[in-house]
């Protein structure tokens, strides 16, 4: 009831844990049931190891959160060594999540993981990272670099390819149009919407790098339209995601377009919630005879 | 107060793992942020276990 498949690849679950929330996705296991999960999104992997950016880099707003966390991980050689056997060992299914400042580091960090005896079904493309041979801008703005480097890294695997979009652009379906003449198999949408915090009374900003990115259930309604423009346009599957706390939440999602739908922020509070959505979302589609997820995608009306 | 302690009650099953993974989230150094900076860590912490509760009574969660 609960399976969805993107290409070749089923999942038995419609919920993901969203990278960056869930650890590399070894560290929950035990007090999280994955088995109730479609896969886990490992933290973005680049190049060289990352220590991120300077503190604070995480404040928790009313009930979203703003973070510049800046990539902070092991780096692909260590991910590589240390973590992808015990991913092979998750009892789901795992996708990494890869970043780059070039198209060429994209390229070296796939081809590196490839090479490895990982079992993970895909990659997730974060293309919200600043290209530093475009002065900065990110990947993710521009569809013809958003094509060009969803080709190039099309030529290297035959797993599952997800770029993930930023929500910052003026038109978000071109850019996910874009993506899928690249050859993506699915589309992430969105990430983190752009977001500054300041304290009041001491004029203080209160993230080391000024701006960051706004997530959490406030977003909801902006996640929404975004994946919703792009399910009007593009004919492969949608990840939708932002704000999701519970599986009404979910559903939402699916009902504008998406087939499956990433959580994140709420995974800062507890981890374990996940598993509470997807037993209530069974029990949704049970009570109210949906066959499969595919009966909900798109199942709206004005 | 009372919300906070079973806020922090309910993630006593949280694997050092993971916990070790949330402080190199929160720190660009992790463990060894939060030793040389306790009083700073006490405040983030503080702020977080609020920002829990926000989270709570948005999404209806009764903590047990």
């Amino acid at each position: 009831m609960l399976t969805f498949k993107i290409k070749d690849t089923l999942f038995k679950s419609p919920i993901i844990a969203a990278s960056g929330t869930f650890g590399y996705g070894n560290e929950v296991e035990g007090f999280v049931d994955l088995s109730k999960l479609g896969a886990v999104i490992t933290k973005s992997i680049t190049l060289k190891p990352r220590e991120g950016n300077l503190s604070p880099r995480i404040h928790g707003s009313d009930s979203g959160m703003i973070n510049s966390i800046g990539l902070a991980n092991i780096g692909v050689e260590k991910f590589c060594k240390v973590k992808v056997e015990p991913l092979n060992n998750l009892k789901t299914k795992y996708i990494v999540s890869i970043a780059g400042s070039t198209i060429d580091e994209y390229v070296e960090i796939l081809t590196q993981i490839e090479q490895s005896n990982g079992n993970h079904v895909g990659y997730e493309i974060n293309i919200s990272c600043p290209n530093v041979k475009q002065g900065g801008i990110e990947f993710g703005v521009n569809k013809d670099i958003v094509c060009n480097l969803t080709s190039q890294l099309r030529e290297l695997t035959q797993k599952l390819l997800i770029i993930k979009l930023t929500p910052n652009v003026t038109d978000i379906s071109e850019i996910a149009l874009s993506a899928q003449e690249g050859g993506a198999d699915a589309i992430s949408a969105v990430n983190t919407f752009q977001g500054l915090a300041i304290d009041y009374e001491t004029g203080k900003m209160l993230l080391s790098t000024t701006f960051g990115g706004v997530s959490g259930y406030p977003i909801k309604p902006l996640a929404l339209a975004k994946v919703h423009k792009i399910y009007n346009k593009i004919n492969i599957p949608i990840i939708g995601m932002g704000g999701i706390c519970s599986y009404e939440d979910a559903i939402e999602f699916f009902r504008i377009g998406a087939s499956m739908v990433q959580i994140g922020t709420l995974n800062y509070r507890d981890p374990s919630l996940l598993v509470n959505i997807y037993d209530s979302l069974k029990k949704f589609m049970s009570k109210n005879n949906f066959a499969s997820i595919s009966d909900l995608t798109g199942s709206y009306y004005n | 107060m009372i919300n906070k302690i079973k806020i922090l009650w309910s993630m006593k099953s949280w694997p050092k793992e993971y916990i070790k993974w949330r402080f190199e989230t929160a720190y660009p150094k992790g463990w060894l942020d939060v030793v040389s900076n306790p009083v700073q860590f006490l405040k983030d912490s503080w702020a977080f276990i609020s920002w829990c509760e926000n989270i709570d009574s948005s999404i209806n969660r009764e903590i047990k």
